[in-house]
């Protein structure tokens, strides 16, 4: 067999999992609010990086449950609406004076290419993920109410790991020197698996 | 010249859903790039000059789209790919093997790779798909060879 025949024969075997169908009409609408998951997370990246932080504004209107999360080391009031008029599931993070200082909002895709709102766990999940911050010329790695000075801990590479707890839940925290982090409740992330942007 | 979008993704989200995993490496990426792909194309008043056109502009699309979404959101499930691969049925052990080689290699030999092994694009097509040029498609080729020749030692022969 030539490499192409060999190629070709092994790749063939990749598919779109099975179950999985593309559904054109759900999505246009879905496009938009997953974009709004996807700006709300780089705000939030962008805000931890600056030291600041970053409004979005979220237009929400549902059934809404005001709980406590995690951001930037402290407990905070956050504001989670389960179904808006678009079918999502959005959030919205008040300062001490009431202002919104990062919202967003997503939706959870299911095996049929459906979609249905996050739900108030889920969001909770997603909000209390680890996140990475700099100051005073340190990295830290805050994970709920943890605060660790990762700053020496980088090897070649630009690359910590380290397992964070809490509970019952075990995390395994992949951070990047110059860019962002990935975690996963099995094993480390490695270099390979991480986006090859990160790394120029 | 345009084609019903159902008839695309009947034909080619196959293809296309390949080369966003070859981007990738994260199946559920590749199904959003997959998705955001041909809504694109549904949205786009586009006109193309033949269906070979609209083959390539879906693989470019989906390349980027998967480029866009490893950079837009936080990669937290991206042991998905071990999974995906455990679960997927190789029609012989070596296919496996070979698969496994061309997802050890970085992203920008696996995408030339994947379009012209799989898709059988020439240099030069491969260079307007990436916009990248032909030099830099031909270079990526041959350390991507050789690459898999240091993983896969006889079972990938040396070629051109």
């Amino acid at each position: 067999m030539t490499n192409r025949e060999k190629y070709r024969r092994a790749f063939s075997s990749l598919r779109m999992p099975e179950g999985y169908s593309v559904s054109l009409r759900q999505r246009r609408r879905d496009q938009k609010k997953r974009l709004k998951l996807a700006a709300a997370a780089a705000c939030a990246m962008l805000a931890l990086c600056a030291g600041g932080v970053s409004v979005y504004a979220a237009d929400l209107g549902g059934v809404q449950r005001t709980v406590q999360v995690w951001f930037h080391g402290d407990q905070t009031s956050a504001l989670i609406t389960i179904g808006d008029e678009d079918g999502a599931t959005g959030y919205s993070l008040q300062d001490a004076e009431g202002r919104t200082i990062q919202g967003g909002g997503g939706v959870a895709m299911e095996g049929d290419g459906s979609d249905r709102p996050l739900t108030e766990s889920e969001m909770q999940e997603y909000l209390n993920y680890p996140e990475k911050i700099t100051g005073d010329g340190r990295i830290y790695l805050l994970y709920k109410d943890q605060r660790i000075d990762i700053t020496d801990l980088f090897d070649a590479d630009g690359l910590c790991f380290l397992t964070v707890s809490s509970g019952s839940e075990t995390l395994y925290v992949t951070v990047t020197r110059n860019a962002g982090l990935s975690a996963s409740t099995k094993r480390y992330v490695q270099k390979k698996e991480l986006p090859e942007e990160w790394f120029r | 010249m345009r084609r019903p979008v159902e008839e695309l993704v009947e034909k080619y989200r196959d293809s296309v859903f390949r080369a966003a995993l070859s981007v990738s490496r994260n199946p559920e990426d590749a199904e959003d790039a997959v998705q955001d792909t041909f809504i694109q194309y549904m949205n786009s008043k586009r006109q193309f000059e033949s269906e070979e056109h609209i083959r390539a502009w879906l693989l470019r699309v989906a390349i980027n789209k998967s480029k866009n979404i490893m950079t837009s959101f936080w990669n937290r499930n991206r042991v998905a790919f071990e999974d995906y691969m455990e679960n997927t049925q190789f029609q012989e052990p070596e296919d496996r093997s070979l698969a496994e080689a061309v997802f050890s290699l970085t992203e920008k030999y696996r995408v030339v790779m994947y379009l012209y092994y799989y898709e059988e694009y020439p240099v030069r097509e491969i260079a307007e798909i990436l916009h990248i040029s032909e030099g830099t498609v031909k270079s990526r080729l041959a350390r991507g060879r050789k690459a898999l020749r240091d993983i896969l030692k006889e079972a990938w022969d040396i070629d051109e």
